[in-house]
């Protein structure tokens, strides 16, 4: 087989370049300031330790309900860095696997919000009219109740599960993202290379998802990532209420309800699961503005 | 000259809260095959109206269209579906729009958007594509297109910019070309040497276009034909030369004198566009034209009146008062329009050296 000769793939390795070039400097706008380089490293520890959490965790059967009567309500020391709880289950390995549990659960809402949200906010800021009006109509039924209320109302519809508590979340928040596309959409559709690309012929169904919509996604991703936050609270709230996981899954809010009774006594078996939420949803919130700036494309400078 | 573009009887226009609003209204506008026809006049004159009807780009409703012709290339626009006239978008007649800042997809590269078009159009894989990317950047004189083609619009300057747009509604094959003010918001220089690559690829490439702009010096350099529109109806039409060197309607001289010249006092007829008084008279330049007579209170629609055989004008008054010009085109002596143009370009290039 002869050897391809010529240039038709020259192409390839300045574009990879190029492409590595944009992406330094995107992690440059991202990591402008300490706080936010903070964060950004913070979520990127949570990503890692998330996905490595079945290797690392030093007591790997304290993530299920076995008991070690031993052990039970320990202070932190080296070998429980974060104490134990009142089955003797070591708080660190639990603490480290509900990451696994809390940002993939939270990835899923915000993913289905999106999901949601988007296609319809695409639609009826592309039909208007009639369309327009039922959707919209729709999300301000969904909006009138508050999202906690509204999630509440079906978990306890449906019984308290993490799987329930993660569908009833993603149904409560899509209309958020709804409205935010439509409204960027709008803006777009009458933009002048939206009316280049009618000029040239391309398609409405293409104009509408790769014009449009890729255009409205800047926005959304910095809402995503804002969520993020948001949603991983949410989430230990149903969990702390018994409506969203159920024990002995080692989930953050879930296990804040179970320290209650031992709040005066054990004060690690609160205060470690209620960091891990706080400095979670912290990050994801300065993420999200940092994000903002990366995905405008005007931020990130000369090429 | 084969006709590729072909309009009768059209009329424009939209239905707003107290009725009905005529912003086009033509006879008759025809161009040939590798023809430039130029449309001059004022802002809300209704060119860019006319461009997207001929796109079929106005949503109706608001805008309502009668015409009794409309062809392209032999293809009638009129009875099209919404999905033939987009096969006939892009392939046939593609449109460069008023402003190059913004008709640029920001989230997509260069090439990204080029591909978008001519791999949908062409049906070529993407390796293919780009090299045909980079032949169109070459065409449009965009200097080192290797590594453009990577960057983003708005890391591209306004010509820049504008160039790629040309080389997009260039590269899926139209044969029609609508330009809706090129060069506005580019400075002269700039303005010079695009308009000096759209002649060339003009005539290279051998399609037809419609040039729209509000500066005859423009129009005359760029084209063959020339047509003055005012308030959506043409009332001047003739070569380069006829419109220039010989203008007849007192709206085209009023155009003409508009432009400022050293050591005279601007022209400023004080009586805005929308001032017509249908009742009085026909011609919607009555109000603020300054040769009127009394025989211009008559209110029957005017037609054009032919004054030499590529010149023509809507004017009664001052076809009847050019008997030089009758009998110059009765000698034959109407002009080379191609040269016109041509000489003009070079001297703008000129000036944008400087």
């Amino acid at each position: 087989m002869p050897v391809p000769v010529g240039d038709k793939n020259a192409e390839y390795p300045t574009a990879v370049r190029a492409r590595l070039r944009q992406m330094r400097q995107q992690w440059h706008v991202l990591t402008r300031n300490n706080v936010q380089k903070a964060a950004v490293i913070f979520i990127a520890l949570l990503c890692v330790a998330g996905v490595l959490a079945p290797y690392i965790v030093p007591y790997p059967d304290s993530i299920t309900g076995k008991v070690v009567e031993s052990e039970i309500l320990e202070p932190p020391s080296w070998s429980h860095p974060f104490g134990t709880d009142e089955f003797g289950r070591d708080i660190f390995s639990r603490v480290l696997y509900g990451i696994r549990v809390s940002l993939a659960a939270s990835v899923i809402v915000i993913s289905i919000a999106i999901g949601l949200g988007a296609t319809f906010g695409v639609i009826a800021a592309g039909a208007r009219g009639i369309i327009d009006e039922v959707i919209m109509r729709i999300t301000d039924i969904f909006l009138a109740f508050p999202v906690a209320v509204l999630a509440i109302v079906i978990t306890s519809f449906w019984g308290g599960s993490l799987r329930n508590a993660i569908i009833a979340l993603g149904i409560s928040w899509w209309p958020w993202y709804a409205r935010l596309v439509r409204g960027t959409a709008l803006s777009i559709r009458e933009r002048p290379y939206v009316r280049a690309a009618r000029a040239l012929g391309t398609s409405p169904l293409r104009i509408m998802f790769s014009h449009i919509l890729k255009n409205s996604l800047g926005p959304t991703l910095v809402l995503a990532s804002l969520d993020m936050g948001a949603v991983i609270l949410m989430l230990a709230t149903l969990s702390f209420l018994g409506l969203g996981a159920q024990p002995p899954t080692p989930e953050w809010g879930l296990m804040i309800n179970q320290s209650r009774t031992y709040f005066l006594s054990a004060w690690w078996y609160m205060a470690f699961p209620g960091a891990a939420i706080t400095l979670t949803v912290l990050s994801f919130s300065i993420v999200g503005e940092g994000l903002g700036e990366v995905l405008n494309p005007k931020g990130r400078g000369r090429g | 000259m084969e006709a590729q573009l072909k309009v009768r009887d059209l009329q424009v226009g939209f239905d707003v809260f107290k009725g009905h609003v005529d912003v086009v209204k033509l006879d008759e506008l025809s161009i040939g095959r590798g023809e430039s026809y130029g449309l001059v006049g004022e802002s809300g004159a209704g060119k860019t109206v006319l461009a997207l009807t001929l796109l079929g780009l106005l949503p109706q409703p608001p805008a309502v269209i009668h015409a009794s012709e409309m062809r392209l290339g032999g293809v009638d626009l009129i009875n099209m579906s919404p999905k033939e006239l987009r096969a006939i978008r892009g392939r046939h007649i593609a449109m460069i729009f008023q402003d190059p800042m913004s008709a640029l997809d920001p989230v997509y590269s260069v090439r990204a958007q080029m591909s978008e078009v001519i791999c949908r159009r062409a049906g070529v894989d993407r390796a293919e594509a780009f090299e045909r990317i980079l032949k169109y950047m070459h065409l449009v004189e965009l200097p080192d297109p290797e590594t453009i083609v990577h960057k983003y619009p708005h890391q591209l300057s306004g010509g820049q910019r504008q160039r790629l747009i040309i080389a997009l509604a260039l590269s899926c094959g139209a044969d029609f070309l609508i330009a809706d003010e090129p060069t506005r918001n580019l400075d002269v220089t700039v303005q010079a040497s695009i308009l000096k690559t759209m002649y060339r690829l003009r005539q290279e490439l051998e399609v037809s276009m419609l040039f729209i702009a509000n500066s005859l010096a423009l129009v005359s350099a760029m084209c063959d034909r020339v047509g003055i529109l005012m308030r959506g109806r043409l009332v001047e039409t003739g070569t380069a030369r006829d419109i220039v060197e010989e203008p007849m309607h007192p709206y085209t001289l009023d155009l003409l004198h508009a432009v400022p010249r050293k050591g005279e006092a601007l022209v400023d007829n004080g009586v805005g566009l929308t001032d017509v008084d249908a009742s009085r008279s026909a011609c919607c330049h009555y109000r603020r034209c300054r040769s009127r007579g009394p025989a211009c209170e008559n209110t029957e629609a005017l037609a054009m009146l032919p004054v030499s055989e590529t010149h023509a004008v809507a004017c009664p008054k001052a076809a009847a008062a050019s008997p030089a010009v009758l009998a110059e085109a009765a000698l034959g002596l109407a002009s080379a329009p191609a040269a016109t143009g041509y000489r003009v370009v070079q001297h703008q290039s000129r000036r944008g050296d400087t």
